[in-house]
């Protein structure tokens, strides 16, 4: 039943409400455009939700992040070092968005657009964070050399626990470098930092990473997992 | 090593890879559901910025509805003053008017023709009216010399007082048919006109009725116009509430809340405002901190040019209307007979205010302002201020308090006439201390303010200077005993107007429209009642720059 009038146009309840003898006209009409507000929120268009949102609509500004928020979260999730800093940027980033909505030119998908927005929060962050955290490095070897990982043998939250560990200024390097595809010279001028610097501080993530990876390995092998 | 330029492509999928494809594949893509609270406090402050600019909004309409008031209220004032010194002037009564004994004479004979009809009909009263105002009009001829002497006044006493137990007999007749206003109106101005004694109570009625300003010295050419005075000032008295009362309306609905912020279109609640005010991002708090540590002492200097009008009424000084003499004065000024000294002075004072420009006005001010808190300041300190006003006169009196005409620029102790108008000016120089209250936002860039205040100050130094007569130049300090001025004056103002304070800088700029009503009068005898003063005022616009209240340096956190 819900489906059904989900799928019923407004052509189709106008006819329905103007009485049975349209029945015929039905039929030979052109599918009818969707009612809206009766679709449900996933077969709704990004444009559709856009637009809903820019004309102050609650509703589909909800319909927005519910679309987006579980992979913003996880966005957030990697730069931030716990789970309340990752909200803080998630909030903050989706007010950013909402209220510059008008400034999308929807040249590009809008997930691009709000990841774009999400790491720019989750930089402002590190901004204001920056002096505040002091983390150990550890011991660790220069470099190591290369290895092949079997994705299978590691799950999400083991990864994403390890990328947390890292001290902040390699964690911002690592994640904008080896998963948002950034070059170092970018990475240098959204940090603030030369892209020599950048470039270092990857290389010396990468290899925390790997010796982290590497123990980790170790204990499973040992049936001792550990952080 | 990792290379300078990015090349990974996030959508392979391969089963193994180095360390940048595992956590690629793993955690490029992931979603993690956020808490169900993270939803909630996003839409309390997204509810907080919404409201946050309705509040703006709302600040906006309520300035532009104050600044309309305002441009109402100025404007409304402006009207009444202008029209309250715009009435007819009595020098043109006096002009219409003839020798007393013709012009009563023929009066008498026309009011006596007019009487029965006026008795007929309700409505011919009002003929009879115009009848007798018209007979001071139809009965102008050219008067070769003017007449001011005791006896002719005392002839023309008794000629009114003809005239008068006629049109009294008349308006008694109207007043038992009609019983309407205007009889009534024409019965007082009969009484008061046929009795000498009854000269003030005259007065009276025309002050009743708006007119206060012009003498009752040119009793004659009061018969034949009093009505008409009368039926202006009803006329002017009746027509007021109208529009006053259009202009609550106007301003009434200027200030009500306009239909896109009444309370039912605002979204949220008082519950959800406190509410989203205690998850308001902390960055808020941040923001407004600075503002908390900014100095609260600065110093300001303020410029003000503005038109001024003195607006004094010497003629219903107390001193004027102590005792009147009702001689007739001259159709032109080509004649130099002697006057009294009080209708001469009368004659002046008419002339004076008929003639009264308004002049330019500056005003230059250094004070301290105090920040009560974000939105009020305390403004005080001193201020030098030079007004200037014009007006004509044809008189040189010896009178001592003839700030209007100069001094006497003959020796002859009676008073003269010049051979035409002369013009006069007037300056006033003062000092003295301002208070102020501002409100107004303290936060940087472009806001609006407004300013309410009174100042206390001393008139130092007034002159007045008669066009081409140097001899007739007097000037009044402190110091000056015969002084007709006010030595200290009290007056309110209000302004209100735009203000630009740089980011990075110490100082502000403010501009707007400023409006001053002096609290009692500038002459010293004003006479009348309290309310029915004439007071100065001047309207104009004021410029001022406020250096310090910079901020302190930022703490370290």
């Amino acid at each position: 039943m819900s489906a059904l009038s989900f799928a019923m146009g407004g052509r189709g309840l106008h006819n329905l409400l103007a009485g049975g003898n349209s029945s015929a006209s039905v039929a030979a009409s052109p599918p009818p455009a969707p009612v809206r507000s009766l679709v449900p929120p996933s077969q709704l268009t990004e444009a559709e939700i856009i637009d809903g949102c820019l004309a102050g609509s609650r509703l589909m500004q909800k319909h927005l992040y519910d679309r987006f928020a579980a992979r913003m979260m996880a966005v957030c999730l990697r730069y931030a070092q716990t789970t309340f800093e990752a909200e803080d940027v998630l909030q903050e980033g989706f007010v950013t968005v909402f209220t510059n909505l008008s400034k999308f030119r929807r040249e590009c998908p809008l997930e691009f657009w709000i990841r774009r927005i999400m790491i720019n929060a989750a930089l402002r962050q590190h901004r204001r964070n920056s002096g505040l955290v002091a983390m150990s490095e550890g011991e660790y070897p220069e470099d190591l050399a290369g290895e092949e990982f079997t994705l299978s043998n590691y799950a999400f939250e083991e990864l994403l626990t390890l990328v947390q560990e890292l001290a902040p200024r390699y964690r911002m390097v690592f994640n904008l470098f080896a998963i948002e595809g950034y070059g170092h010279k970018e990475i240098g001028e959204l940090l603030g930092i030369s892209e020599g610097t950048s470039k270092s501080q990857y290389s010396r993530a990468r290899v925390i990473l790997k010796t982290k990876l590497e123990r980790l390995d170790a204990h499973r092998s040992n049936g001792i997992f550990r952080k | 090593m990792a290379s300078s330029a990015n090349n990974h492509t996030p959508n392979e999928s391969r089963p193994t890879g180095d360390l940048e494809h595992l956590f690629r594949q793993k955690l490029g893509e992931a979603e993690v559901a956020p808490r169900q609270h993270v939803w909630e406090q996003l839409d309390h402050e997204l509810l907080v910025r919404q409201n946050d600019s309705y509040r703006r909004r709302l600040l906006l309409h309520r300035w532009i509805a104050a600044a309309c008031a305002l441009l109402v209220l100025g404007c409304g004032s402006w009207l009444l003053l202008h029209n309250a010194t715009h009435l007819p002037p009595s020098t043109e009564i006096a002009a219409t008017t003839r020798p007393a004994e013709e012009t009563t004479a023929e009066a008498t004979a026309d009011t006596q023709l007019s009487a029965p009809r006026s008795s007929a009909t309700t409505s011919q009263l009002r003929n009879g009216a115009t009848t007798s105002t018209d007979v001071a009009a139809v009965t102008e001829q050219p008067s070769s010399a003017a007449t001011a002497s005791a006896a002719l006044a005392a002839t023309s006493q008794s000629a009114t007082d003809d005239v008068a137990s006629t049109l009294l007999r008349a308006a008694k007749s109207a007043v038992g048919i009609t019983q309407s206003e205007s009889s009534n109106s024409v019965a007082a101005n009969s009484i008061s006109l046929g009795s000498s004694a009854a000269v003030s109570s005259l007065t009276a009625a025309e002050r009743q009725a708006g007119n206060g300003a012009y003498s009752s010295a040119f009793v004659p050419s009061v018969l034949g116009i009093g009505n008409s005075q009368n039926e202006l000032g009803a006329n002017w008295l009746t027509a007021r509430p109208v529009p006053a009362a259009a202009e609550r309306n106007t301003v009434a609905a200027a200030f009500r809340r306009p239909e896109t912020l009444q309370p039912e279109t605002l979204p949220a609640s008082a519950n959800m405002l406190a509410q989203a005010a205690i998850n308001a991002p902390q960055e808020t708090a941040e923001e407004e901190k600075p503002e908390r540590k900014r100095s609260k002492w600065r110093l300001s200097g303020a410029y003000a040019a503005s038109s001024y009008n003195p607006n004094i009424d010497f003629s219903s000084s107390a001193t004027a209307n102590a005792a009147l003499d009702f001689g007739a004065v001259p159709s032109n000024n080509s004649a130099l007979p002697a006057y009294s000294a009080r209708s001469a002075y009368q004659y002046g004072a008419s002339e004076y205010r008929d003639n009264l420009e308004a002049g330019p006005a500056q005003r230059i001010a250094i004070a301290a302002a105090y920040a009560l808190n974000n939105k009020w300041t305390l403004l005080t300190g001193v201020e030098t201020s030079q007004q200037r006003a014009s007006s004509k006169t044809s008189l040189t009196l010896n009178d001592t308090r003839t700030a209007f005409a100069g001094q006497a620029a003959s020796d002859s102790s009676r008073n003269q006439f010049y051979a035409g108008q002369r013009g006069t000016e007037f300056r006033y120089s003062t000092v003295g201390v301002p208070v102020a209250m501002r409100y107004g936002s303290a936060k940087t860039g472009w806001s609006l303010y407004a300013k309410v205040g009174a100042a206390v100050n001393l008139l130092i130094k007034s002159s007045t200077e008669v066009d081409g007569t140097a001899a007739a130049a007097r000037d009044y300090t402190l110091s000056s005993s015969e002084s007709p001025y006010r030595k200290v004056l009290a007056s309110v103002r209000g302004g209100g107007g735009v203000r630009y304070a740089p980011a990075a800088a110490a100082w502000s700029l403010s501009l707007g429209p400023v409006a001053e009503a002096g609290l009692n009068t500038l002459n010293q005898d004003p006479g009348g009642s309290f309310f029915q003063r004439s007071r100065p005022y001047s309207v104009g616009l004021e410029a001022s720059v406020e250096f310090g209240g910079q901020k302190s340096p930022a703490v370290v956190r």
